[in-house]
């Protein structure tokens, strides 16, 4: 008998990845969201695909799925013979689900883009089968018009690897790491070699108004931005941390190689949303600059990154007052406020002098026309 | 529903962030006199913010009710005003603890409906946009509701508290985890919004003091009950998790200190 597995966040991990690399003759797959869009045809279909890139192939694989709820329901799901818990509905929502995690018995696996979800999530619920989980992998929120022609809930992910904490009995192709392999391997290079280039892309990509990743690292000068961000960061890393360096320069290619799949359709809104909570302290973006210049590493193209977030526009997004507070803030005032950066610390003052002249920069990218700049 | 357009949160917040700029300069405080009772104190500082701030108030044709200026009734009548604190916790300010605050509040009919609280030694700045939105350095805030069990409470009192307050304190410190007080009525308050309270109440505290952080409150999903006096400037205020204020209403009531 097929055991329940309840996702929490049915966007592009929650609904793309893990029913890939989910055994799907062990499982059923209940999905919760709050975007209705996404609920109303997970309700309506019975099934959807999930499609792998492989080869510069789509390998698709269907999904059945057994429910769907809105995230304001769970107050009233119960959930029989339920095997596992997924959590992939983004680190500022965790708040909003604390209630239904303490329900749970099953082991609840986070697959959130920062370790400390998992401490959090422990300390509210007493729970201790809380593991942490590093998707390894760009899944699409999306995919192209002929996918989705086939059936709207269609999604794209590449071949990628999901490592989880040693403990729980999941079903699947999983990597299994201990924590402290966990965090000093994957996570690292995920945060500095994946998130920060990967956003940094999807910021200039904003910049000069193109849909996707791929788009936008068809632009030689975004291209030479993302590449040298990820070089500072590699530099970085070598310094600072005890990983092969062979590791180190496989990942970074296999992720610039990544950013350039035409096959992915990674929209730039996606990989760019909620820019505040990607400039936090000891995030992909500041944390990554402060950790360069810690070690000696000049981050001229973070830099670049860090400002064309400031710059990002997107009346949908949840931070989309970031503009309201660049004008209303000194760079001093924003630095210290905003940023979290103590005043007349190297970054606060890098920033403070380099701000206008990187925004100029950056402001010239706009200038360049769509079908100039490939 | 948006009380407040863009242009005006601009230059709100600018205006504070410039005010915590003469604050955090510790040089040169001196204490021009206290008012009564004594432990009311007056700084150069006080008043230097609060004209800085008169002034970049002024210019929106919205009369100003400051700790520092007065009459207060000829001004509370007003359909608009602005109620500033230009040092919350000057005692604190003085002794060196980092527990004071700017605190700007707009008041519609005599509605708290938005605020502006800035506490630079936390470098912390909250406002609200909205009755829904309200903000701790840019990111979205949300209070998250808990049982008075479960609750760090804020206390504001007076100079003199009654007996009766004083027996509410102790009985409100055995219900919950425990009651404290800061001496800054406004960063309770936001600190209650951040859950760092759960809960935060405070008796004949005065309009000024509240007026910001509780339209922040509010905007955050607090559950805020106001007791208002006739045309007095103080205020009874509750507010935080929906079962900590209904208990802490509930032992007012029973010591006859909240008479609605």
């Amino acid at each position: 008998m097929k055991k329940n597995v309840v996702i929490i966040g049915a966007g592009a991990i929650g609904r793309g990845y893990l029913p890939l690399v989910l055994n799907n003759n062990k499982y059923n797959f209940v999905f919760i969201d709050r975007n209705l869009k996404i609920l109303n045809l997970l309700k309506k279909k019975k099934y959807y695909f999930s499609y792998k890139i492989k080869n510069h192939l789509y390998l698709k694989k269907k999904i059945i799925i057994k429910s769907a709820f809105h995230i304001n329901q769970l107050t009233r799901l119960k959930l029989k013979n339920l095997s596992l818990c997924f959590v992939c509905i983004g680190p500022r929502n965790i708040k909003d689900i604390i209630f239904f995690l303490k329900k749970i018995n099953a082991p609840i696996i986070v697959c959130e883009n920062d370790p400390e979800t998992v401490n959090e999530i422990k300390k509210k619920i007493k729970n201790k089968k809380v593991f942490f989980a590093v998707p390894d992998v760009i899944t699409s929120n999306t995919s192209p018009r002929k996918l989705l022609k086939k059936n709207k809930l269609s999604i794209v992910s590449e071949d990628g690897e999901l490592y989880v904490e040693k403990g729980p009995k999941i079903y699947g192709e999983i990597k299994f790491l201990s924590k402290k392999d966990l965090l000093k391997i994957q996570w690292t290079a995920k945060l500095y070699l994946h998130n920060t280039p990967h956003c940094i892309a999807a910021y200039l990509g904003s910049i000069i108004n193109v849909k996707y990743i791929h788009n936008a690292m068809k632009n030689q000068f975004v291209r030479k931005i993302v590449e040298g961000s990820m070089n500072e960061m590699l530099k970085t890393l070598k310094l600072n941390w005890d990983i092969s360096h062979n590791f180190l320069e496989w990942y970074a290619q296999k992720e610039i190689n990544r950013f350039k799949n035409k096959l992915l359709f990674d929209p730039i809104s996606r990989v760019a949303r909620e820019p505040l909570r990607k400039l936090e302290i000891n995030g992909r973006l500041i944390g990554a600059a402060q950790l360069c210049l810690y070690n000696g590493v000049f981050p001229n193209n973070i830099l670049k990154g860090i400002v064309s977030a400031f710059m990002f526009e997107n009346q949908h997004d949840a931070d989309n007052h970031i503009e309201l507070l660049q004008n209303s803030m000194t760079p001093e005032h924003f630095n210290q406020y905003i940023l979290g950066l103590r005043s007349g610390e190297p970054l606060d003052l890098l920033l403070k002098d380099k701000l206008n002249q990187i925004r100029n920069e950056i402001i010239l990218l706009r200038k360049f026309k769509k079908n100039e700049i490939y | 529903m948006k009380f407040i357009n863009k242009n005006l949160i601009k230059q709100l917040i600018k205006i504070t962030l410039e005010a915590s700029k003469i604050i955090s300069d510790k040089n040169k405080i001196d204490v021009l006199y206290n008012k009564n009772p004594i432990k009311e104190i007056v700084t150069n500082k006080d008043l230097e913010v609060n004209k800085f701030l008169t002034m970049g108030l002024k210019k929106t044709r919205i009369p100003v009710l400051s700790e520092e200026s007065r009459p207060f009734n000829l001004i509370y009548n007003k359909k608009k005003i602005w109620a500033l604190d230009p040092i919350d916790g000057t005692v604190n300010y003085i002794s060196n603890s980092p527990n004071f605050g700017i605190s700007i509040g707009l008041i519609n009919d005599k509605n708290f409906i938005f605020g502006i609280v800035c506490l630079p030694a936390h470098n912390q700045l909250y406002f609200n946009t909205s009755d829904k939105k309200c903000y701790l350095n840019g990111i979205s805030l949300k209070h998250n509701h808990k049982k008075i069990s479960e609750s760090l409470v804020a206390v504001s009192l007076g100079s003199f508290p009654s007996d009766k307050e004083m027996l509410l304190f102790k009985n409100i410190n055995s219900l919950s985890l425990g009651c404290l007080r800061t001496g800054c009525t406004s960063m309770n308050i936001c600190w209650t919004v951040i859950n760092r309270f759960q809960v935060s109440y405070g008796f004949n505290v005065k309009i000024w003091d509240v007026a910001g952080a509780l339209a922040i409150a509010k905007s955050s999903g607090c559950k805020v009950i106001i007791n208002k006096k006739n045309n007095s400037n103080t205020l009874d205020f509750i507010a935080g998790s929906n079962n900590s204020v209904k208990e802490i209403l509930k032992e007012s009531k029973k010591l006859g200190l909240w008479k609605i």
